[in-house]
């Protein structure tokens, strides 16, 4: 990466880009500041320091950091909505910023009359507007409300109408900031699939995304910014260990669960409950002898495929152990009518030997893709042991014993 | 730097008509209060100067021309000058807090959003010509000569709305207050503009007033136009020059005030 690119290579070029804010209050002092050109003398904000970035035309390269850390400050300089307060930026080709859809749309306007009033606002005339208006309406499956108000659409079908402009517009550079998350499971999977085709094209995607699950998934080169500068730039597996493995340090010394435990569900699915158990017997479970076994009852929404479930077992330091998921077990779940699954996971005479053990459930899409519903951190238990085994599991072993024979 | 091109002006007429049609959006009728309004205004006025103070047109013992009709004309070609130039004033402070979105999750030149509200404003600006020419046709004297100036009183109040529109948006998105000291100047200001007497008939006290005010000429240009009234062709020059400096210099301060928007709504 050290090495210089050829230019028609380059498809974002950042150079000892910085953004900072002024705290300046005084209304009257900020305009001067402004007018006069002056570097502001006072207290400054830093949202970003010496970014250097070079990303290659068809590269699909993540982002990953904590909120706050500079993510979206990062995205917006690179469409161009922010201005670096110092710093070059270069960007070659159509950019189609996902960053908040739906930006220009006005409520009391219908769909139709907004697609065609904010295509101009995406780079396209308006013959490419009308061009594409039926795909464009088709993508977002809400035929029967284009021609209404969009104050009267639900916040779903808004994202999925400005979801489906924003990425018709064959843009060179998509610079998408936590979008595929737009509606429900059906859409969230089109949204990916249409973000994947562009890959396809050796389009040149950047994404940000809280999950880092999604991030490995998608790109093949990650960063991880945090307070402002990119703490690591290379192979979208390894941002996403250095920032778990520094995330986990954070947390180290807090008291109780890791601060980032989140639970959320959506429409497409929510965990009902998590129940943790010793197959048969009292806890506390005995290491090796006894089953552990994870009762996980959730709803989804009976309309879209069937979502995968995944279980992780973490340590007392919030440490993930040990995980599974019916997916990559090719074990199919099994939903009533109403959408709703009731799941056990068992694990035979558990392994793990004496500790803390806290269980998280998560809910994803059909494909595993898109994380749906979350509860981390939902149940524990407790192993204990009868001997002096030490580490956080018992593997299978033995040792061998072959006669002493050749020389040393 | 932006300069307002073709294509520019192609991206601003959607912005513009996105604003009309979600203004009357759902209202009886609909495009037809951009008329109502000041039509009522005109009655309310007239009944006032007319019917209560017994105000003359230009305060002389009125002829036949400058009264009745004559007068309601007069404060009708002056008012839609003067709330065409109010009203681009008092939207504009709020203009880049209004379109938020566009200032920060969209890249776009957005001197485009004076200009977009310039478009509005025109239109209606056009539509009270309209009915005014209509008016002067039938209750009037009918055409004139002196109409050949109308394009040019037009191209004034619209150079001066946009010199007010940037200058106002950019200081307004840092200087909250302009949002609430401006539309209290601009109803002020309506008494001390040439809307409800001529420049030529204002008491001396007012004078100074009138000869600084940047309303002053455009107003008077209109009716000179319209009606054949006097008019201060020095004063106009001197107006003149000063517009197209205050047009170049609210542009540079546009530009140079541009990058802070987005740190600010």
């Amino acid at each position: 990466m050290s090495k210089p690119l050829p230019e028609g290579d380059l498809a974002i070029e950042l150079r000892d880009v910085a953004k900072s804010y002024s705290l300046e209050t005084q209304p009257w002092r900020r305009l001067w500041q402004q007018l006069s050109g002056r570097q502001a003398s006072g207290r400054e904000h830093h949202a970003l320091n010496r970014i250097d970035l070079r990303v290659r035309r068809g590269e699909v390269v993540g982002i990953v950091g904590r909120n706050g850390a500079g993510k979206s400050t990062l995205l917006q300089i690179v469409c161009g909505v922010l201005q670096p307060s110092r710093g070059q930026r270069r960007v070659n080709g159509r950019v189609a910023a996902l960053l908040e859809l739906g930006a220009g749309f006005n409520s009391e306007l219908t769909g139709r009359e907004n697609v065609r009033l904010n295509g101009p606002l995406l780079g396209l005339s308006a013959r490419e507007v009308n061009a594409r208006m039926d795909e464009i309406i088709d993508f977002a499956g809400i035929e029967g409300f284009i021609d209404q108000p969009v104050r009267s659409y639900s916040s779903g079908m808004f994202m999925r109408l400005a979801f489906s402009m924003a990425t018709s517009m064959d843009p060179d550079i998509l610079v998408v900031d936590e979008a595929l998350s737009v509606g429900d499971g059906a859409f969230a999977r089109k949204s990916y699939e249409r973000i994947m085709a562009l890959k396809d094209k050796g389009k040149t995607i950047l994404f940000c995304s809280h999950s880092t699950f999604q991030v490995e998934q998608l790109c093949t080169r990650a960063l991880w910014i945090e307070g402002g500068t990119i703490r690591y730039d290379g192979p979208a597996h390894q941002a996403t260990l250095e920032y778990a493995e520094w995330l986990l340090r954070q947390e180290q010394g807090q008291s109780g669960l890791p601060a980032t435990s989140q639970h959320f569900e959506t429409a497409a699915a929510a965990i009902q409950s998590v129940h943790v158990h010793v197959g048969e017997g009292a806890t506390p479970l005995r290491s090796g002898i006894d089953d552990l076994v994870v009762d996980i009852v959730f709803r989804s929404d009976p309309a879209v495929l069937c979502p995968t479930l995944g279980v992780v077992v973490h340590g007392a330091d919030g440490r993930p152990v040990t995980s599974a998921g019916n997916w990559l077990d090719r074990e199919a779940l099994v939903r009533d009518a109403a959408g709703e699954v009731h799941a056990s996971l068992v694990m035979p005479k558990l392994p793990l030997l004496k500790g803390r053990y806290t269980v998280s459930a998560y809910v994803l899409c059909d494909r595993a893709i898109n994380l749906v519903a979350a509860a981390e951190h939902a149940g524990q238990f407790e192993v204990t042991q009868s001997h002096v085994e030490q580490g956080v599991v018992s593997l299978p072993h033995h040792w061998l014993h072959t006669p002493h024979s050749g020389p040393r | 730097m932006p300069t307002a091109g073709f294509t520019h002006l192609t991206l601003a007429w959607p912005l513009a008509k996105r604003d009309i049609l979600a203004r009357y959006r759902g209202s009886l009728v609909g495009v037809a209060w951009a008329l109502l309004t000041p039509l009522a205004m005109v009655a309310v006025y007239t009944l006032v100067f007319r019917g209560v103070f017994q105000a003359r047109w230009g305060g002389a013992a009125g002829t036949a021309e400058t009264d009745g009709f004559g007068f309601v004309m007069r404060l009708f070609a002056g008012l839609t000058v003067f709330s065409a130039v109010a009203e681009v004033a008092s939207r504009a402070t709020r203009l880049i807090q209004d379109n938020a979105n566009l200032v920060k999750r969209v890249v776009f030149p957005l001197d485009l959003l004076c200009v977009a509200l310039l478009m509005q404003v025109a239109l209606h600006m056009l539509l009270q010509v309209a009915v005014l020419a209509i008016m002067v046709l039938v209750l009037g004297d009918g055409p004139r000569l002196s109409w050949l100036w109308l394009p040019l009183a037009l191209a004034w109040t619209l150079v001066l709305q946009y010199v007010l529109a940037l200058l106002l948006a950019a200081f307004g998105c840092y200087l909250r207050d302009l949002q609430h000291l401006v539309p209290l100047a601009v109803s002020g200001l309506m008494f001390l503009s040439p809307v409800f007497y001529p420049v030529h008939a204002a008491p001396p006290v007012l004078a100074l007033i009138l000869a600084l005010n940047p309303l002053s000429v455009p107003i008077e240009l209109f009716r000179m136009a319209w009606f054949g009234d006097p008019f201060n062709t020095t004063l106009a020059l001197v107006h003149g020059a000063v517009l197209l400096l205050g047009l170049v210099a609210a542009r540079w301060i546009f530009a140079r005030l541009r990058p802070g928007f987005a740190d600010l709504v």
